[in-house]
């Protein structure tokens, strides 16, 4: 997480893409933008609000927020955010099936994916392929530190 | 898809001619598109993996003698599903002169990693990366030339749906020659030690064994001994310390980078579109249920209320009520004298006015706007989106979102939706589905009849009978689960990009699935009805329904009439639910008594075609289980929501 670890990312809530509130060239040059705490996804225009911002924005954030931190060190291919790049570590811990697919895909140790959703199921972009695969298989697939970027 | 069911059966075998030129690749690369392109001949394309579940043949408009064959597509070698199979049987059994391998021009590392497997078969092969325009507006730019001169082969860049490379692929596809030592890839020591204990000739099929591969091993096994196959395996497996496949697996995936290196670049990728964000909308743990009710809606209206309500209310009670069955009916009569004849060509049970009238002026209005509506469904590559929104129902159910596709499919026609069911993993998990269908997905023309019926009485009248199927669907799915030994398998889809469905392959589907209705419903509606004629002038049709009367009458709840129509629902359920359409309009049945009559033929096995279909696919041991546990179930269903409705007073008034 290179970027997370200085400023808190915000996801988009209708494309999913992560991106930092505070490079947005539009909000400084918005004359409402001093007292606004909304931010607009750079990928769909899509106001989100900014937890740092808003405080309901924040309570809100404390409740729904996921139980681990987007800016820890992740494992495993589950716990990636949304929106960011992923490289594939192992897949060993799959079972052979569907190692044999990913492999087949092109998803092998070394390869940098980008995570498009991990809700409801796991959503990886490789190559210009899409694929979509459970929570169940994306938790058995090692990945360094995602970094932020992609799609 | 209905033809393509019909088309696979009727299929004549085409071997013995000059030579086969064999399509072969990942799903939904547009082989089916480039069939079509070079025979003329036209097979079920839609934008989602799995369309093509056989093998398919065509003459080469080109070439005279030569036969073009189309595969279901291969994630890759070891072939594990059935379709997957079928591709690694036809490859090894030598039928195959010339391999085609069609390749996803934004993909090329993944083509790649296919492109050696079927070099090391030593088949002539060309390399075909289609869907070059789409690749060019990602930014992809492949060095074709340079990419032929590495890997010893062709290498030609297509957009199929265009029209674009096609004469120079038949061209090159004529010319063809084997490989010429640049995709052939030095394993590892132990890998290569293991090659060469057995016949120079056998190195490909050799390397998919290896890989782990059913169909190459069974073919090996054909001419060595199975002991020493073995005993070749494991020495190797000792020797490196970790599965063969795995090390096979990782040097094609070396080699695939190698070449993309140097004949593929890669400019930074233009900004998202309309398309894709509704494409991320669309499996949105949120968004994905107003995306999905949004199409259902759709397709309620388009079918339900355009189709079933004023096509049909148009064609049946204008054209056929007021014009064409009084005139035909007088016009019969004046030239034919005898009352026999009259009344089998217009009488109560005659082919015109109840045989013909039901299928043109009742069922064709709806499968036309269904077809319609479902082929610009599976032309934007929405169907497999609902893989992802559905799949912790499957999970349910034994299955996994990838279930959804058979399911949906089913909608349109359960036949071939059987055959689509080759697309899940394991044997159980076609087994699961293929009951399902048989159960209660209602095909297209039940559907709207359902949907025209219903939805004249009330809105809680299609809730009742959609949540009753649904609730007995799920009910035995989770029953079944739990009885059928093995385990699920997660769920693991590919999402085609959503792409605006092209209006003449939409059309043509259409017009294609019409005629397949017109030529294989039509008959079977024709025979039930004469089969009624039959029963009703030998005297036996009273008897029957006097015999049905404690089941239809006492149990159901219904009149006697209603049992001719589960007579000829046996036969086609969409027939007798027409019939019981009928008997509706004619102010027979009140509200209860249609949701109990549907709900009871809808949980019946679709038709006989079916029947045959889960035969073949599923063995007749099966099939006959699954008949005496659908057609009781369905009337005991269709008895017990008779006495709930009763009990509460819903729509008896």
């Amino acid at each position: 997480m290179s970027a997370a670890a200085t400023t808190e990312l915000v996801t988009c809530a209708l494309c999913g893409h992560r991106f930092d509130p505070t490079a947005s060239d539009a909000c400084a040059s918005c004359p409402l933008g001093r007292g606004c705490s909304l931010v607009c996804c750079p990928e769909c225009g899509y106001s989100v609000p900014d937890a740092s911002r808003s405080a309901f924005a924040g309570l809100a954030a404390r409740f729904t927020r996921r139980r681990r931190s987007a800016a820890l060190p992740m494992r495993v291919l589950a716990e990636a955010p949304p929106g960011c790049q992923a490289t594939i570590e192992t897949l060993e811990h799959l079972p052979a099936r569907q190692r044999e697919q990913l492999l087949a895909y092109g998803v092998a140790p070394g390869r940098v994916v980008d995570v498009l959703q991990t809700r409801p199921v796991t959503i990886i972009r490789v190559e210009h392929a899409e694929l979509a695969f459970e929570n169940a298989l994306s938790r058995l697939i090692g990945v360094a530190a995602p970094t932020e970027g992609g799609s | 898809m209905s033809c393509h069911a019909a088309s696979v059966l009727d299929e004549p075998r085409l071997g013995g001619l000059l030579g086969e030129i064999v399509l072969v690749g990942h799903p939904n690369v547009g082989k089916s598109v480039l069939f079509g392109r070079l025979t003329g001949r036209y097979v079920t394309v839609s934008n989602y993996p799995g369309t093509t579940v056989d093998v398919f043949r065509g003459v080469a408009r080109s070439a005279d003698g030569v036969v073009v064959i189309d595969t279901p597509g291969v994630v890759g070698f070891p072939a594990r599903s059935e379709d997957e199979l079928a591709v690694s049987r036809l490859l090894l059994d030598g039928e195959a002169r010339t391999i085609v391998q069609v390749g996803d021009a934004k993909g090329v590392r993944r083509a790649l990693q296919l492109t050696v497997q079927l070099a090391e078969l030593g088949l002539p092969l060309l390399l075909v990366l289609n869907m070059a325009d789409e690749a060019e507006s990602a930014g992809v730019h492949i060095d074709a030339e340079r990419l032929a001169e590495l890997l010893g082969i062709p290498v030609l860049l297509t957009v199929a749906t265009a029209g674009t490379g096609i004469d120079e692929l038949a061209a090159a596809a004529a010319v063809a020659a084997a490989p010429k030592g640049g995709a052939h890839i030095a394993y590892p020591d132990p890998v290569e030690t293991a090659l060469d204990e057995l016949p120079p000739t056998l190195r490909g099929a050799g390397l998919l064994w290896l890989g782990g591969d059913e169909e190459a091993q069974a073919a090996l096994e054909r001419q060595l001994d199975p002991e020493f196959l073995a005993g070749v395996r494991a020495h190797a497996e000792q020797a490196l310390g970790e599965p063969v496949a795995d090390v096979l697996q990782r040097a094609r995936a070396a080699y695939a980078d190698d070449l993309v290196a140097v004949t593929v670049s890669q400019e930074r990728a233009s900004r998202r579109g309309v398309l894709d964000r509704l494409g991320r909308l669309s499996t949105h743990r949120i968004w994905g249920w107003p995306v999905l009710a949004a199409v259902l809606f759709c397709v309620y209206w388009f079918v339900g209320v355009l189709g079933a309500g004023k096509l049909v209310g148009l064609l049946e009670n204008s054209l056929f009520g007021r014009h064409i069955n009084p005139w035909l009916v007088r016009e019969v009569t004046r030239l034919i004298p005898s009352g026999f004849v009259d009344d089998l060509l217009v009488g109560k049970y005659g082919l015109w006015t109840m045989g013909m009238t039901y299928a043109l002026a009742l069922i064709l209005p709806i499968v036309t706007t269904f077809f319609l509506v479902f082929s610009i469904l599976e032309d934007s590559g929405y169907l497999p989106r609902l893989a992802v929104v559905s799949n912790r129902l499957f999970n349910a159910l034994g299955l996994n979102g990838k279930a959804a596709l058979p399911m949906v499919l089913g909608l349109g026609c359960v036949t071939m939706a059987t055959l689509t069911t080759r697309i899940l993993e394991t044997r159980r998990e076609r087994v699961l589905a293929t009951l399902m269908l048989a159960l209660g997905i209602p095909c297209s023309a039940q559907l709207g009849v359902v949907l025209g019926m219903l939805g004249s009485i009330s809105p809680a009248a299609t809730l009742i009978w959609g949540g009753v199927v649904a609730g007995v669907v799920f009910a035995v799915g989770w029953l079944a689960a739990r009885l059928i030994p093995g385990e699920r398998s997660p769920l693991l889809i590919e999402l085609p990009p959503l792409r605006a469905p092209r209006p003449v392959n939409v059309l043509t589907k259409t017009l294609m699935r019409l005629e397949w209705y017109l030529r294989e419903v039509v008959p079977l509606f024709l025979a039930g009805t004469a089969f009624l004629f039959l029963l009703d002038k030998t005297g036996a049709l009273p008897a029957i329904i006097t015999g049905m009367k404690p089941l239809v009458t006492g149990w159901l709840g219904l009149p006697p009439a209603a049992s001719t129509a589960f007579l000829v629902g046996f036969l086609r359920r969409d027939f007798g639910a027409t019939g019981l359409f009928v008997l509706h309009a004619q102010g027979q049945l009140s509200a209860e008594q249609a949701v109990v009559a549907m709900v009871t033929i809808t949980l019946f096995i679709p038709c006989v075609a079916s029947i045959l279909i889960i035969v073949r696919e599923r063995g007749a041991k099966q099939a006959a289980a699954m008949t005496a546990i659908v057609f009781p179930l369905a009337f005991l269903v269709g008895g017990l929501l008779n006495h709930a409705l009763l009990f509460t007073g819903w729509g008896t008034g």
